[in-house]
């Protein structure tokens, strides 16, 4: 029921409102007016898992302006990917697995890279309730490498694979906190792969991936994230 | 079972007068009234097995004359009255009298009153030890409902529910919590084809042809299959002619929705045989609920086209020849387009079903009846980019059965105890073009059903049934049922039905990739080979431990007890109360057993341990008198995972927790809502009005339905108070008709869902449909 509830705020907010929803919104607090709300942004639309057995390009995003790129081939690779240029990528099937930039870590698309010193730390927790990034120890300690399908308990994952309706469904209440490239501290909350971010998917071919996702970065290099 | 102690006490009372001698061969005559003694004219007076059919004249008389000595059910009935049978013994000239009192019917009849005799199948519902609840075709028709769907979703107890996992068009009936795969379609009790991963969209029915339709709820077995674990649902197309007649309608209204119906039937041979043909087309431009679908629909267009048939003949004395079919045809093309990547949905359905039977009447009350049943099924389904053309999913295949039974009743001390055997073989065939779905099967069975009635008030049912597989082996399923009415307006039925389901040919041997999504599905019979195979050709990237416990699946199996209160406190009030309990053992559910290299799961199908569902329903049947009938229905329903409530209670891995709006805590049993799709309250309400002079008849209802869990939204692999939940709603429902021109035109208005309630949770359930039909009749001169 009450993600019904949550459905029709969502409605009436426009679909560019915050996942968390009204219903579970703490009066005391303002509404989050800091955050970049990322709606619908396209990732390779144009791959198919099935019949095209194409990987799915990656896609590089910017914070600072949004800027964001399709790695399309071995030469966008060589342009782009080796650079403190991106902050994170999405990569894999649907772009549903998230990395943060990093040169070091191998597998990672900035591999090889100018990058270094980023990472990624889960939080149980809903965004608007993630108000500081945690100690540098945290960070440093951070065994994610990435961020995309939770296949089992323990797993960092955003999303699980419903088997009951073949489709992913964002873990609810699951925020990141990132330190970037620049050492900057940043949070993000991935909420959907669907295009429009419905709050529950009702087709199997509902179009995919559309990438909604929203973030802050303090700028001020500090550990305060509280955005409300 | 429960409906012959019913029966007991709606027949009043049947007078037997031995004849006297007049002419040559037997004569059988009477007079019908009502319980005030006055004559009843126009009611349809039926001897089986002859389907002889007689209509009384105005003073309430009918005479069957020059008919062949012997024993005759005759069953006599008119619109607006409860049907009353009886048997009746004619012997070589004489003429036997027999006088029926009919009693004004309450609006539906939630059992089957009287031992109808089935054309079909030498046991008729009313012999089942389950209880059955027949809607008749005067029910059908006073709802103004076009396909099967729309009728079953109103009866307490049932919902029509979506099935997105399995596609965007599965759609199927679920019943006492069962879902759409273990119920039983049946039409003149032969089985329907036709499933698409498991779900039977009976929308592919018209109820045009429709004599009445007969529900059992959970398992049964005995005659019907043993795969019904969940219930039977037989369509009974209609097979009482009474004279030539024809019949034109045509059906106008919302979302472009047009049904048309023209039907003919006539006896022939001097009334020893009939025969009736009818056809039906039905159009809908579909709908969309869904408010993030830019262009397109939710619930598909289509357009159906039907041909029925039926014909009986009595070729000898006691032998008839019964023939019966059926043909549908179903295009539909549903697109969509939620602002990128649009799809295209098309569907190509062919679906055949005929009988042939013989059906002969031995001495001393004795039957045996020769039955072949072929059905094949053709459907394609392809879904396309629209863009690029690209191939999403394709499903393209032809189902075949064809079954030889035979049956045979016996009758012994005066019809007090009957035992109906049978058994027969069926082949079935799979032809598939999309690969790795061919196949072919030999299934025999075996049954043995006897009918007990020790006294009038009491009456017992076991029965027996083997079903057996040349791949699979066999399997013994027992059935058994007592009836025990006290008192006039007690009766109890208490009931046990079992089943099992041997895995489908698509659980055991089929691998299935599914080209949008791109994962692949792996049947359990040589599962190393296969796995060995993707490794090989490079498609495999991660096999987990699970896939070493893969092995030979277990049948399903289903026990099903019933205990129904059966309470008449006074004339006018009908009330029934029926607590339920199913328990589901070695339920076959698929897993993920590894990863592919494209990075899209790899599945498996395991038996889990199983469910139960377990529930009460209720419902109260009132003539308030002066044409008013009001009636109500409540199902409440629990049908939960074993291994989840275990696994909640042991904190096995993501089951022993919850997210909370607060965070994640340690979740209790209490966290546990059930099976998504499953409400635990559902119900109905409904007001019938019939105003006799004017011959209107107003029919007012309502459907209600608790909310139900929707998605695990925690991955905690069950549904919480925490996840996606389909809020509950009421269904407003309304119809009114009009009889002209001495009944031969039926004008009327019906409008669903009139608060036009839309969900996009549920994307088959239309919003507000307003329509408007007219029927004529044109009857023949009546045969005396």
């Amino acid at each position: 029921m009450k993600q019904l509830v949550y459905t029709r705020c969502l409605l009436m907010l426009g679909l560019a409102a915050a996942a968390t929803g009204c219903k579970d919104q703490d009066d005391r607090i303002g509404p989050d007016t800091r955050s970049t709300q990322v709606h619908d942004l396209p990732g390779d639309t144009e791959a198919s898992i099935g019949e095209v057995q194409r990987p799915f390009y990656p896609l590089i995003f910017r914070f600072d302006d949004g800027s964001h790129q399709l790695i399309r081939s071995g030469a966008d690779s060589l342009t782009y990917l080796q650079s403190n240029q991106w902050d994170i990528a999405f990569t894999g099937n649907y772009n549903s697995e998230l990395f943060i930039n990093n040169g070091t870590q191998r597998g990672n698309p900035g591999f090889g890279g100018p990058v270094s010193g980023t990472a990624i730390v889960m939080f149980e927790k809903a965004y608007d309730r993630v108000t500081e990034a945690p100690a540098d120890q945290e960070f440093d300690a951070s065994t994610i490498t990435s961020v995309g399908w939770a296949s089992g308990s323990g797993s960092p994952g955003w999303f699980f694979y419903s088997l009951d309706n073949h489709i992913s469904v964002p873990i609810k209440n699951r925020s990141y906190v990132l330190r970037l490239p620049d050492g900057k501290y940043a949070k993000l909350e991935i909420q959907n792969i669907y295009k429009n971010n419905p709050p529950v998917v009702t087709d199997l071919y509902w179009p995919a991936p559309f990438l909604n996702f929203r973030y802050y970065v303090q700028q001020d290099g500090s550990k305060n994230l509280d955005t409300r | 079972m429960g409906s012959i102690g019913l029966s007991r006490f709606l027949v009043l009372f049947c007078l037997f007068v031995p004849g006297r001698q007049l002419i040559a061969a037997g004569q059988l005559q009477g007079k019908v009234s009502d319980s005030k003694g006055d004559f009843l004219a126009g009611a349809t007076v039926r001897l089986e097995p002859d389907a002889h059919v007689r209509v009384t004249d105005k003073d309430g008389g009918y005479v069957f004359r020059e008919i062949f000595p012997g024993r005759y059910a005759i069953v006599v009935s008119l619109m607006g009255y409860r049907t009353v049978s009886g048997t009746v013994l004619v012997g070589k000239d004489t003429t036997v009298y027999y006088d029926v009192q009919l009693e004004e019917a309450l609006l539906e009849e939630v059992h089957v009153t009287g031992k109808r005799t089935n054309v079909d199948n030498i046991l008729g519902a009313s012999e089942s030890a389950q209880i059955v609840k027949s809607i008749s075709k005067e029910t059908i028709a006073a709802m103004g409902s076009r396909r099967l769907d729309e009728v079953l979703r109103e009866q307490t107890g049932m919902a029509v529910v979506s099935d997105l996992g399995s596609g965007n068009r599965a759609v199927g009936l679920q019943m006492q919590g069962f879902s759409s795969e273990y119920i039983t379609i049946l039409i003149n009790g032969q089985p329907m084809g036709g499933r698409h991963g498991g779900n039977f969209d009976l929308s592919r029915i018209s109820v045009n042809d429709i004599e009445r339709i007969e529900v059992i709820k959970g398992a049964s077995c005995s005659f019907y299959g043993s795969e019904a674990l969940g219930g039977t649902i037989n369509i009974i197309t209609r097979q009482t002619i009474t004279a030539p007649q024809a019949a034109v309608g045509i059906t106008q209204g919302t979302y472009a929705t047009t049904d048309a119906n023209l039907s003919g039937e006539t006896p022939f041979a001097s009334g020893n045989g009939f025969v009736s043909v009818s056809g039906n087309y039905y159009r809908t431009a579909g709908f969309n609920v869904n408010p993030y679908l830019e262009n397109g629909k939710t619930a598909p267009p289509y357009a159906s086209f039907g041909l029925n048939s039926r014909a009986r003949w009595q070729l000898t004395k006691n032998g008839f020849l019964n023939f019966s079919s059926r043909f549908a045809a179903r295009n539909s093309n549903m697109e969509r387009n939620y602002g990128a990547l649009p799809t295209a949905d098309r569907l190509k359905e062919r679906d055949l079903n005929a009988m042939v039977a013989w059906d002969q009447y031995l001495a001393g009350s004795s039957r045996w009846m020769s039955r072949y049943y072929f059905t094949r099924y053709a459907g394609e389904q392809e879904i396309r980019l629209t863009g690029t053309g690209g191939l999403l999913q394709q499903s393209d295949f032809i189902e075949y059965l064809h079954r030889f039974e035979e049956q045979y009743s016996l009758s012994l001390s005066d019809q007090r105890l009957k035992i109906s055997s049978g058994a027969g073989v069926d082949y079935q065939r799979t032809q598939s073009k999309t690969g790795g779905a061919e196949g072919d099967m030999l299934n025999y069975f075996a049954y043995t059903q006897t009918n007990f009635e020790p006294v009038s008030s009491l009456s017992i049912v076991a029965g027996l049934r083997y079903d057996g597989n040349a791949r699979y082996g066999g399997r013994l399923n027992p059935t058994a049922g007592i009836n025990f009415k006290p008192t006039g307006w007690l009766g109890v039925n208490v009931s046990l039905g079992s089943g099992f389901k041997t895995p489908s040919y698509r659980q055991r041997y089929q691998r299935f990739t599914n080209l949008g999504q791109g994962y692949t599905v792996l049947g359990t019979s040589g599962i190393d080979a296969a796995l060995a195979g993707m490794k090989e050709t490079g498609d495999l990237q991660q096999v987990w431990a699970i896939a070493a416990r893969v092995k030979d699946l277990q049948a399903e199996s289903s026990t099903s007890w019933n205990v129904q209160l059966h309470v008449r406190p006074h004339k006018n009030l009908l009330i029934d109360v029926n607590g339920f309990y199913n328990r589901i053992r070695n339920l076959i559910v698929s897993q993920q057993i590894g990863i592919k290299s494209n990075g899209a799961q790899l599945f498996s199908w395991f038996n889990i341990e199983g469910m139960y569902a377990t529930g009460l329903e209720g419902n109260l049947q009132w003539r308030a008198g002066g044409g008013i009938t009001l009636s109500a229905g409540y199902q409440l329903l629990d049908m939960r995972d074993r291994a989840v409530l275990d696994s909640i209670r042991n904190a096995t891995g993501d089951y022993g927790f919850v997210r909370a709006e607060s965070g994640i805590r340690k979740a209790k049993v209490s966290d546990y809502s059930g099976l998504p799709n499953r409400s635990r309250h559902s119900g109905m309400v409904q007001a019938g009005y019939f105003i006799k002079p004017w011959k209107v008849n107003i029919s007012l209802r309502t459907q209600l339905r608790g909310k139900y869990g929707f998605l695990d939204i925690d991955n905690n692999g069950y549904i919480d108070r925490y996840d996606v939940f389909v809020r509950g709603y009421v269904l407003f429902n309304a119809s009114v008709q009009k009889k002209l021109i001495r009944n031969r035109l039926a004008v009327q208005l019906t409008a669903d869902n009139l608060g036009n309630y839309t969900d996009y949770l549920m994307p088959g359930q239309p919003g507000r449909m307003v329509l408007l039909s007219a029927n004529w009749t044109f009857t023949g001169k009546k045969k005396e």
